[in-house]
């Protein structure tokens, strides 16, 4: 059987096909326009509601020591009873070495002796001396100079002579100069050959280094200080050369460039300077207000260590508290109280101790600190000069080494123990936010606070532009107020209580603008103790900081 | 009689529609739903390996024979913007009040490159090979309240937040499909499809589970999570991205199969069931792991030191805005390169034919997706005309939750051994695309010859000029 298609079917399939195709176009074309219109997100007005996402951004536990600037000369120590100390330390001010202060001059002396000479056969020999004494020149009159060990320095002999023997020596001999080591005198050689008598002048000069040597200006064989002994011996061998007598000799001799590793006798009145200044750094930010310290709470100490063996007294030329802020402005120290003056004596090591220094701890708590501190100081300038021999008694018998100084160092040391009143600090830091304000519809801060301090405190921030012209301030209705924690009797002052506090601070769009061009931030924050009363800051201490955040986002829809 | 038993039918069909009605979920991607309204189109057997198309053999043109694209969203344009005059508004209550408990979004893609079937007596073999994208985004509405809402409303401001519950499952692959079919008798075809399965991209997210904590009095953030993402992309690993890369990777293997049966109830009902895509890929190639590393353990955030603020004196501004990536940096969620398994997402259908006459075909489809996240039920209904053996007009409509008008329409005609066919779903959605949830095009070219085609090339056939009247 067939199958019979008709081109009429077929003409209906085809039309058909046509049909769905046109179908197709015209669903694509009305999609591809429904499309362009529905989708124009140009006509996309901005939205009535603002996503609000919050973010806690700040959560510290503050100590003490995490509100204060990174400072090398502040150490923060608990004490016993857990009462916190700032320690301000200067760095050791060291005073000039013996060696480099207390010298010992360079001497020169001559001698002219004239001698004869016996008649000597060839193969005989004769021995002319002399016995000369020097008196050694010091760099103080009344220096006694008993010993000197010698680093270094040099003894010269020169000079000449017209004896006209074939063989001839110079011999000096200074007992009053001894060979460390061997307790050997120092003996000094020095040719007179003149062969044939050929010279009218026989020439010498030797220099011997005494870097070995033992200087004794004080023996006992002396009667008078700080004297060398020469022995000189003109030793002549016989020889057929003719008497010319009388002979002459000219003998120099200097001793230059001494230095000592140590030094006996007494060395007479020197002056040694200590000057600084001592930074305290916990009123460098301060701009107004002072603090009342509480009793005996502040002291000065002086640690000297001293490896001189000889008496040295200290006063002070200068010794001041400055505020930068706060008249006064400055305010002297007197250490010991009104009207006693700053002079004190520190201890120096013995014979036994030669080569140790011995410390003197000096505390001054009796010191006028409460008016000093009264005016929040920055900065402790002190000017104080150490005198050895302050009573030039001759008859002390001292020792130096070369590397002898004193070594001072100098604390300050604050219980925290007072009162303060408005104690202002400002601080200022920079600030670069690059944020695109326009994305913010506002943000709303909140500050969880659990003040353990017993401290109150109003706060302000202000953000200024880079002209440091204020733009905006953080809280706009008042200074921020934070009461301080609540405190317990003396003499221990404890908190008994915390306080708490939370303020939400809102920022609209406007105020963002102005903080995001900000480049710096101004805190000025206002201190207060407790009831502005005595109050202890103890090491268990915190405040427990939150800070959060609302951001209200704006919808963008033109991006 | 046969009067009352219409009226019985008539009855039985409505309580069904309303039952189906009222049972549906929210829709997720799924596609070739209309096309088993028209019988004459061989990838019918798509939605039921138990279909026997009516022709001996046929052959799907390469890269032309089925291309499909579309949409299915649980939103639409209308549900996120009102429009007043000619400006286009977000308004946040309106888009809360328009949306479900959880917002899918799929956007779905298929392209056959061969396909090929053939009879031989009462067998029927099938084979084809296809790149498949599918993707489905969940999207909890807790989420989307929280994103437009924010954490610092009211709205949340010390409440436990579920913000788990999201999915975000994308799967491209290509799958090398062999089907077969058998008549059993007069009545009952059954068949199946094996399917192997080359993964090239895919993203899943196994587990998501978030709660979220704002404290109202400081803002500290307390979050529990349970999180397990997992990816498997080219490029994702050290190597650069390279186009080579999106080639199937056997490495990247799976498998998956289809069975239906097709059932002949008498002359005029036929009822059909299958289930489709029971398998999986296991992702062993470029693959990357995202997993909270304590699940039970509670992160909180409650702010960093001050200190970290400032630095020599000024003011940190990375911190503040690098902070968010700081609180995801220290919320525990660990990296690895671990292989792992994603399901396809297996689909029940269950169909019924009328055959009300030769020419008018009335058929019905309820079809469920199991997704991870959320099944998807819709319900289809079509009215086919037969115009002659080888054209089938459909119109048709898919019910849904969100939507319940869906019209769609369908076409397939044979011309001579040239197959076209069209279906859509949704065809008013390029008119209404601000209120449309589906939209979708099917269309192809298959060669199909049918039991006389042996006749046709032996020329055992005329051609008449109908119009001239003779042979």
């Amino acid at each position: 059987m067939k199958r019979i298609i008709t081109k009429q079917s077929g003409l209906k399939k085809a039309t058909s096909l046509f049909l769905a195709l046109g179908i197709i176009v015209l669903l694509i074309n009305v999609s591809c326009k429904k499309l362009e219109e529905n989708f124009d997100f140009d006509k996309l007005s901005k939205p009535s509601w603002n996503p609000e996402f919050a973010v806690p951004l700040v959560n510290s536990t503050l100590y003490l020591a995490d509100f204060l600037e990174d400072s090398s000369n502040l150490s923060i120590v608990s004490n016993p009873d857990q009462l916190l100390s700032f320690i301000y330390s200067d760095d050791s001010i060291i005073s000039a070495t013996a060696g480099s202060f207390i010298n010992f001059p360079d001497q020169h002396f001559e001698y002219l002796l004239d001698f004869d000479t016996p008649s000597l056969p060839p193969g005989f020999f004769d021995t002319i001396d002399f016995i000369r004494t020097y008196s050694f020149i010091t760099d103080k009159e009344s220096q006694r100079l008993d010993s000197i060990f010698l680093s270094d320095g040099f003894l010269r002999i020169f000079g000449r002579t017209n004896l006209n023997r074939d063989k001839a020596e110079l011999k000096l001999t200074i007992l009053d100069i001894k060979n460390i080591a061997t307790a050997e005198p120092l003996v000094i050689y020095s040719r007179l050959d003149n062969p044939g008598g050929q010279n009218s002048w026989v020439y010498f000069d030797t220099t011997y280094n005494l870097n070995e040597y033992k200087m004794g200006l004080n023996d006992v064989q002396d009667t008078l200080a700080n004297t060398l002994t020469y022995f000189i011996d003109i030793i002549i061998e016989g020889d057929e050369n003719p008497d010319l007598s009388p002979y002459t000799c000219e003998l120099n001799s200097s001793i230059t460039d001494l230095e000592f590793d140590e030094a006996f006798g007494y060395f007479d009145k020197y002056e040694l300077n200590f000057s600084d200044s001592l930074s305290i750094g916990l009123f460098d930010d301060a701009i107004g207000g002072g603090i009342n310290i509480g009793d005996g709470s502040v002291k000065l100490t002086f640690d000297l260590r001293n490896s001189f063996g000889l008496p040295v007294k200290f006063e002070t030329n200068q010794l001041y508290a400055y505020s930068k802020q706060t008249p006064p402005y400055t305010v002297d120290i007197e250490l010991f109280g009104p009207g006693i003056p700053n002079i004190f004596d520190i201890q120096s090591p013995d014979i036994s101790q030669m080569g140790r220094a011995v410390e003197t701890n000096l505390d001054f708590t009796q010191a006028n600190f409460a008016e000093a501190f009264n005016i929040g100081p920055q900065t402790l300038f002190y000017d104080l000069s150490g005198y050895t021999n302050f009573d030039q008694d001759t008859t002390s018998q001292n020792f130096i080494l070369n590397d002898s100084r004193v070594v001072l160092d100098v604390d300050l040391e604050f219980e925290l123990f007072g009162s303060i009143a408005d104690f202002t600090v400002e601080d200022t830091v920079l600030l670069d936010l690059n944020e695109n304000p326009s994305e913010l519809d506002y943000l709303l801060f909140r500050l969880n606070i659990n003040n353990g301090f017993p401290l109150e405190a109003t706060a302000q921030i202000y953000f200024a532009n880079s002209s440091y012209q204020v733009l905006d301030s953080l809280i706009t209705d008042d200074n921020y107020i934070l009461a301080g924690a609540q405190v317990g009797p003396a003499p221990a002052y404890k908190v008994t209580e915390p306080t708490r506090k939370i303020t939400d601070i809102m920022i609209d769009n406007e105020r963002i603008k102005n903080i995001t061009d900000a480049r710096y931030m101004f805190f000025r924050t206002a201190l207060s103790t407790t009831n502005q009363g005595l109050i202890k800051i103890y090491d268990d201490y915190n405040l427990e900081m939150k800070l959060g955040t609302i951001v209200g986002f704006t919808v963008d829809t033109e991006n | 009689m046969k009067q009352a038993r219409k009226t019985s039918i008539s009855i039985a069909a409505i309580v069904f529609m309303g039952i189906i009605l009222l049972s549906l979920k929210p829709l997720h991607a799924q596609y070739d739903r209309t096309l088993s309204f028209m019988p004459i189109v061989p990838q019918g057997r798509n939605i039921n390996p138990g279909f026997i198309p009516d022709h001996q053999f046929y052959i799907g043109i390469p890269l032309l024979s089925s291309v499909t694209t579309g949409f299915e969203n649980s939103i639409n344009y209308e549900d996120i913007f009102l429009r007043k005059g000619d400006s286009l508004i977000l308004d946040r209550d309106h888009i809360l009040s328009n949306i479900d408990d959880k917002t899918n979004l799929n956007i779905n893609f298929l392209e056959e490159y061969i396909a090929f079937g053939f009879r031989v007596k009462k067998s029927y073999f099938h084979f084809r090979a296809a790149d498949i994208v599918q993707t489905n985004f969940v999207v909890n509405k807790s989420l989307i309240r929280f994103l437009l809402y924010g954490n610092g409303s009211e709205e949340f401001l010390g409440q436990n937040v579920n913000l788990g519950g999201n999915a975000i499952n994308a799967t491209y692959y290509r799958e090398y499909a062999f089907g077969y079919s058998r008549q059993i008798n007069d009545k009952l075809s059954v068949g199946t499809t094996l399917k192997y399965l080359q993964g090239i991209a895919n993203i899943t997210t196994a587990k998501d589970e978030i709660y979220l904590n704002t404290d109202e009095e400081d803002f500290a953030l307390t979050m529990t999570s349970n999180i397990e993402i997992n990816i498997s992309a080219p490029g994702i690993g050290e190597t650069d991205f390279e186009v080579n890369d999106l080639l199937p990777n056997p490495k990247n293997g799976g498998f998956a199969f289809d069975l239906g049966a097709d059932y002949k109830i008498d002359d005029r009902f036929e009822a059909y069931a299958s289930v489709l895509n029971i398998g999986s890929i296991n992702w062993k190639e470029n693959v990357k792991n995202f997993v909270t590393e304590n699940p039970d353990e509670p992160f909180v955030y409650e702010g960093f030191d001050i200190n970290e603020y400032f630095e020599n004196n000024e003011f940190d501004n990375d911190r503040i805005e690098n902070i968010l990536d700081s609180i995801v940096d220290e919320v525990g969620i660990k990296e690895t390169e671990e292989a792992y398994k994603s399901k396809l997402a297996p689909i029940l259908n269950l169909g019924g034919r009328f055959n009300l006459t030769e020419k008018d075909l009335f058929s019905a489809l309820f079809r469920n997706r199991f997704q991870q996240s959320k099944d998807w039920t819709t319900f289809s209904i079509a009215y086919t005309r037969k115009f002659s053996p080888g054209i089938n007009l459909m119109v048709s409509n898919t019910f849904f939750t969100d939507s319940y008008l869906n019209p769609g329409i369908g076409f397939a005609a044979n011309i001579g051994p040239v197959q076209l066919y069209l279906v859509n779903e949704n065809v008013i959605a390029p008119f209404m695309l601000n209120n449309s949830n589906i939209f979708l095009v099917r269309f192809g070219i298959n060669l199909t010859f049918n039991k006389k085609f042996k006749d046709l090339m032996e020329g055992d056939v005329e051609v008449i000029d109908a119009a001239a009247g003779k042979e």
